[in-house]
């Protein structure tokens, strides 16, 4: 087991090392001068200009700026916003509450709804349950969520006026976390279905069936819980449909948080706060998916030792 | 964003043409792909036809008055400058049909690219080439696309590379697995004994046989294509006013979403009514040419 988990972390180092790199690039790549971008179309004497590239680290050779970036990013310090003037580190922790709270319910109704029409689905294959189910899945998966997102606004926000839009407390988070789970919803239910059509012809559901058990302990002790085996292997994937998810639906309801955050600074070009959600973002998938390898691990040896 | 299709099993590999063709023939068994198929191609003819069919120009102003409900002059209505959203609808079909093909061109030849020379040759460049996919797959698809608009900026050719960017790697994996399982075929074996170069059993063996794959992944991922290129688009981050793409209406449709729904309905719905058509032309696509799925 330690092995598998070192392995898993090794894998971690290049990925966040592109991701640094990445992030640490940015701020070089961009046509013009950064420095331009801090002043925002103010004029500024030569003087002025010289200290702000100094403040930024820009007249140092490049490894040592990315020595300075790396080392400062480890500690949490992503230096500051050009909009605000404030610590990015305080500036996304402002938002990121927020994000956390839509993703905690968001994900909850993604996967109860996608495990349940998907064992709906995988338990009846072929019939009009089946149908349903998979219909509603590829909508899910065509669906806009932009699109969604705005539907549901206008007929149970406005038409109807059974959800507040905006405010705070739990009935405002009811759309948004629809729309944020809608993001895996179809794409899970169609893995689980595929999943558990494919495990009923093991030989082992054949055995169980044959030593006489009761068809809903076959289903349940047998078929479900194997079946969900290559569900989890998959979460991963969902992790990155539920990114970008959030960053759509913190939009389209003009919600605080991280996703909302990175489109804004993208548009305004604040640079530093785009480097820092990069990084962090890439860093959370990563290790999220290596603890959903972890957790893999655990529940088939198989994968372990293999 | 990106939607990840299911991916297509290496024993497909070697189905020659002729009978792929054939099963694909069996489509009136299939009515509802028959129909997305139909969707699709009325869609693509009026992207084409578009000055012909749309009645209005899309940027013409004040053709009727502002936000006007949808009606006999304008179908769709009009938005808050008089332009015939119908119209727009229309040309925007001329966006998001080249853009969403483009993308995946994009990510389907650079991933192929990849996927057979790190297949084919193995050894040193598989390493590296494998630890690169790897990297790729690491970053959540849509840092990809927002990273590269935040650095070249926002536009239409930005918005391709961005969207096309995180399919390179899904690409590749894909095709990396059926280069390793066609490698090790007698032909190839044959070919290289007859003196054939490297590059070329690439080309006429190997290329030929791990089509089938890409061509049902390319086909899933326009799906995915045209959503993300109109949610940049609605973020603000893809193709910019006043172009008229469906994405890019919607936002702007978006603050008179309680006086005129029309204008954020129609594109959403247009987007939609693609994307469903597509992936249920590609879902047909990956059934007809994988028998196991096909007997269930």
């Amino acid at each position: 087991m330690l092995r598998y988990l070192a392995r898993k972390l090794l894998w971690t180092a290049p990925v966040l090392f592109a991701a640094t790199t990445c992030a640490f690039l940015v701020l070089h790549l961009i046509p013009g001068d950064p420095v331009n971008l801090m002043l925002s179309g103010r004029p500024a004497s030569e003087k002025v200009r010289e200290n702000l590239r100094a403040k930024l680290g820009l007249n140092r050779p490049l490894p040592e700026q990315y020595a300075h970036f790396v080392l400062h990013a480890a500690r949490g310090d992503f230096g500051q916003s050009f909009a605000t003037g404030q610590p990015v580190s305080q500036v996304i922790a402002q938002q990121l509450p927020a994000s956390l709270q839509l993703a905690g319910s968001g994900f909850l109704i993604g996967v109860a709804g996608g495990l349940l029409l998907g064992i709906a689905a995988g338990l009846y294959p072929n019939t009009v349950i089946d149908g349903i189910a998979m219909f509603i899945a590829l909508v899910g998966i065509s669906m806009p969520g932009y699109w969604t997102a705005m539907l549901l606004i206008y007929v149970f926000g406005l038409r109807l006026g059974w959800v507040p839009i905006v405010g705070s407390g739990l009935p405002v988070l009811i759309l948004p976390s629809i729309v944020f789970g809608s993001y895996a919803i179809g794409n899970l239910a169609r893995l689980v279905r595929s999943s558990i059509i494919d495990v009923r012809g093991e030989d082992y559901i054949r055995t169980a069936r044959a030593k006489g058990l009761p068809e809903r302990r076959v289903v349940l002790r047998h078929a479900l819980r194997n079946a969900l085996f290559p569900v989890v292997a998959m979460m991963g994937l969902l992790l990155g449909l539920f990114i970008g998810g959030g960053v759509i639906t913190e939009t389209v309801f003009a919600r605080q948080g991280v996703g909302a955050l990175l489109v804004t600074s993208i548009l305004t070009k604040d640079y530093p706060v785009v480097q820092a959600l990069i990084l962090l973002t890439t860093a959370a998938y990563v290790f999220a998916n290596v603890l959903v390898d972890l957790l893999y691990g655990v529940l088939d040896p198989r994968v372990r030792y293999g | 964003m990106v939607r990840e299709p299911v991916a297509v099993p290496a024993h497909l590999a070697g189905a020659p043409p002729r009978r792929i063709l054939a099963r694909l023939a069996r489509t009136r068994r299939y009515p509802i792909a028959t129909l997305a198929a139909l969707v699709l191609l009325l869609i693509a003819v009026a992207a084409v036809l578009a000055p012909a069919v749309s009645p209005y120009d899309p940027s013409a102003m004040a053709t009727g008055p502002p936000l006007a409900p949808p009606g006999a002059t304008h179908p769709f209505g009009t938005d808050r400058y008089g332009r015939d959203v119908l119209s727009r609808i229309v040309y925007g079909a001329r966006i998001s049909m080249p853009v969403g093909l483009l993308a995946v061109s994009f990510s389907a030849v650079l991933g192929s690219f990849l996927g057979l020379a790190t297949g084919f040759l193995g050894g040193r460049v598989d390493a590296i080439g494998s630890g690169a996919i790897d990297i790729m797959l690491g970053f959540p698809p849509i840092m990809l696309a927002l990273l590269i608009i935040a650095v070249l900026g926002v536009g239409l050719q930005n918005v391709v590379i961005a969207v096309g960017v995180g399919g390179i790697p899904r690409f590749a994996r894909i095709v990396r697995g059926t280069a390793i399982s066609i490698r090790e075929n007698v032909y190839v074996e044959a070919g290289r004994a007859l003196g054939a170069s490297t590059g070329r059993l690439i080309l006429r063996h190997v290329l030929p046989n791990a089509f089938p794959p890409i061509v049902v992944l390319a086909t899933l991922y326009i799906g995915s294509a045209i959503l993300d290129t109109s949610s940049l688009g609605f973020l603000g981050l893809g193709v910019q006013p006043p172009t008229p793409e469906w994405g890019t209406m919607l936002s702007e449709g978006r603050e008179f979403m309680r006086y005129a729904p029309w204008l954020m309905f129609f594109p959403g719905m247009m987007v939609f009514v693609t994307v469903v058509a597509i992936n249920l032309v590609g879902d047909h696509l990956r059934t007809a040419l994988d028998p196991r799925l096909r007997a269930r």
